[in-house]
């Protein structure tokens, strides 16, 4: 919205009329030479000058105009916005991705478990504001992908980037929940959670499940836990990201629902099985239900001068009219 | 007194033409005012032609003049807004080629510079930070985060080889800082810069004014000496480009601190011993000051003087054409 940081100055604009009747209309202002075209009593000879006078009018409506750009110009002209302040702390989200193979599990259109995952995930995180949210994921080993940050674009930025077997091909839940615990520990936030997102059994990783999920529930985390599709054999495709190689197979799937029950519990959290992508999105929309705080946000104006850019162009209407009068109509003063 | 555009300046160069031209006209309009008025009246005509027409194009050299100093940004002064900011984010913009590896600063350049890091986040507690580096190109390496754990871990693997990249490009580095800010999280911004390069890509003065767009002050620290000294590596090689010659890095300090002045901020030498305090002094104060006072000091531009004497100066220039001086003409 365009506003105006001194709209005193605008009241020079009614200095504008008169500064147009002296220049335009008033007597004895000067310009005309008249010589006599008219015999005795007869009828006089008129020249049509109705393309000369239009465009005269227009050069001074151009003159004019860039007067009043100027007087605009004074006035401080700004676009304004309205930006959300938020003055209070949001909830810290880590989420924890399972990127095992079996994670390839085609139970879940239109791709596989994994994507669908990471589309809802991002879902998620576009409902989201002012939390800030982290990525860990684990194979074999877990590593943190993004602290937790307010810079959503690069958190989807670097999801998207995830890919399958990327950290070998066991599933280290404790690992994973160990290393978001870490980097959640030194945060100052109220509301602190985990999302764990898995399709497998504990089965690699120097930490246990149960003990990332007692020091969690002494940090004052909570954890989400997610089981993700059926348990019974299912097809999978998937490229390793270190060979190239397509892989195509039937895996056993089945996860510990006990031990993702029991984590979520023992911190306050709650134990969600998605088995289609359908469930999958109403768990994230729970989650998301969930852990919602109050917030104190405040609607602040931002403005952006526009003054420089109003200049310029008073300036070149009122240029352009001088050459115009100079070169095209030769003006002589 | 600062001066935001000095590339304004560049719009006096239409006065040349204009005065060329002038001259013309006058010549041409004095014979066809002879034509006109009659030879027996010249001396007439042509005195009161030559003041007309030499006050009128002055005062529209005066016009132009008026314009161009508007639109050079001249700021002096300042006046407080109000402005509802707690505490301070840092985004540091660290330099990764390999001149930073220099070790004219012991252990080496980019290990003072990670110690200064170290400095300012021990110090600044409750604050988030993000780490960009940058060579030709640059990368947020660790987005604004509270999570020293990810910083520390960061800085611990911080080298050269993290960007493959060659060339210098803070521009880059600045802009991507700049972005790295999330809207509306109600934190004062600051960025600080650690670079040993003349600026060999990108145009720093840009990113100036977009950090000092946002109200982020830029804290500019140099590596290095403006004479430029040889990159001697821990095994006592010393740097060279591809045709064999030796790798002379030499600092810009100048356009540093011109960047820098322009959003606000300061410029420090790293190899000064007080670096790390003075500008810790800086930053802190940043955040007691708009933590007591919720308000921040805006810099006044002095457009509208301008505007109003370019305002006068065409109207007098057509006063001085319209209005009759002599009765006789």
């Amino acid at each position: 919205m365009l506003t105006f940081e001194t709209p005193q100055y605008l009241l020079l604009l009614l200095l504008l009329p008169p500064a147009i009747y002296f220049r335009h209309f008033r007597k004895n202002k000067g310009g005309i030479l008249s010589f006599p075209f008219k015999v005795w009593k007869g009828k006089g000879f008129y020249p049509n000058q109705l393309m000369l006078k239009s465009v005269l009018f227009f050069l001074a409506f151009l003159f004019w105009l860039g007067m009043a750009t100027f007087i605009f110009v004074l006035g401080g002209p700004a676009l304004s916005r309205h930006e959300k302040l938020f003055l209070s702390r949001g909830i810290d989200i880590m989420i924890v991705f399972d990127q095992s193979p079996s994670m390839a599990g085609k139970d879940f259109p239109p791709v596989n478990r994994f994507e669908t995952a990471k589309v809802m995930t991002n879902h998620f995180i576009a409902g989201r504001e002012n939390d800030p949210i982290g990525i860990v994921s684990f194979g074999t080993d877990a590593v943190l992908r993004v602290p937790p940050t307010l810079d959503y674009n690069l958190l989807t930025e670097r999801l998207e980037q995830l890919q399958i077997m990327e950290l070998g091909d066991g599933t280290a839940i404790g690992m994973g929940l160990a290393v978001a615990a870490l980097h959640l520990s030194n945060s100052n936030a109220d509301e602190k959670i985990i999302i764990l997102l898995t399709d497998g059994e504990n089965n690699s990783g120097e930490i246990q499940p149960e003990t990332s999920s007692s020091i969690a529930r002494k940090l004052g985390i909570r954890i989400y836990s997610i089981g993700i599709g059926q348990s019974g054999e299912i097809s999978a495709e998937f490229i390793d990201p270190d060979t190239g190689s397509e892989f195509s197979a039937t895996l056993k799937s089945d996860f510990d629902e006990k031990l993702l029950k029991k984590i979520a519990e023992e911190t306050g959290g709650r134990y969600f099985h998605a088995v289609s992508p359908g469930t999958l999105e109403a768990v994230f929309q729970t989650i998301d239900s969930l852990e919602s705080v109050e917030r104190l946000v405040k609607m602040q104006v931002v403005f952006e001068p526009l003054h420089h850019l109003f200049i310029l162009i008073g300036f070149l209407l009122i240029m352009f009219e001088f050459i115009i009068r100079k070169v095209v109509f030769r003006e002589i003063l | 007194m600062k001066i935001n555009n000095p590339e304004a300046i560049y719009l006096l160069l239409i006065l040349i033409p204009l005065i060329i031209s002038a001259a013309i006209r006058y010549r041409s309009g004095s014979r066809q005012l002879l034509l006109l008025g009659g030879k027996w009246r010249k001396k007439k005509i042509l005195d009161l032609y030559l003041v007309k027409f030499f006050f009128s194009t002055a005062m529209l050299i005066l016009f132009v003049i008026a314009v161009t100093f508007s639109l050079m940004g001249i700021v002096w002064g300042q006046k407080p807004v109000h402005e509802e900011k707690k505490g301070i984010d840092v985004a540091f913009v660290l330099d990764i080629s390999r001149s930073m590896l220099a070790e004219d600063l012991y252990p080496s350049r980019l290990d003072q510079a990670v110690d200064l890091v170290r400095t300012v986040m021990k110090d600044l507690k409750g604050s988030r930070f993000s780490i960009t580096i940058f060579k030709g190109t640059a990368v947020v390496a660790v987005p604004l985060t509270e999570d020293i754990v990810s910083i520390e871990s960061f800085l611990n693997n911080i080298s050269p080889a993290m960007l493959s990249s060659k060339g210098t490009n803070p521009e880059m580095g600045l802009t991507r800082a700049v972005n790295s800010f999330p809207a509306g999280i109600g934190h004062n911004g600051a960025i600080v810069l650690v670079t040993d390069g003349g600026e060999l890509e990108g145009n720093i003065m840009r990113s100036a004014d977009l950090a000092a767009s946002e109200n982020i002050p830029l804290f500019a620290i140099g590596a290095g000496s403006a004479e430029g000294v040889p990159i001697v590596l821990s095994d006592g090689t010393v740097i060279k480009d591809e045709s064999g010659n030796t790798v002379i890095s030499s600092l810009d300090e100048a356009s540093l601190l011109r960047a820098a002045e322009r959003t606000g901020g300061e410029y420090f030498n790293l190899s000064d011993p007080t670096a790390a305090v003075n500008l810790l002094d800086s930053v802190r104060a940043i955040n007691e000051f708009s933590d007591r006072k919720g308000i921040r000091f805006r810099n006044i531009e002095h457009f509208r003087f301008f505007i109003i004497l370019s305002l006068i100066f065409i109207m007098l220039s057509i006063i001085i054409r319209g209005v009759k001086w002599k009765r006789d003409f």
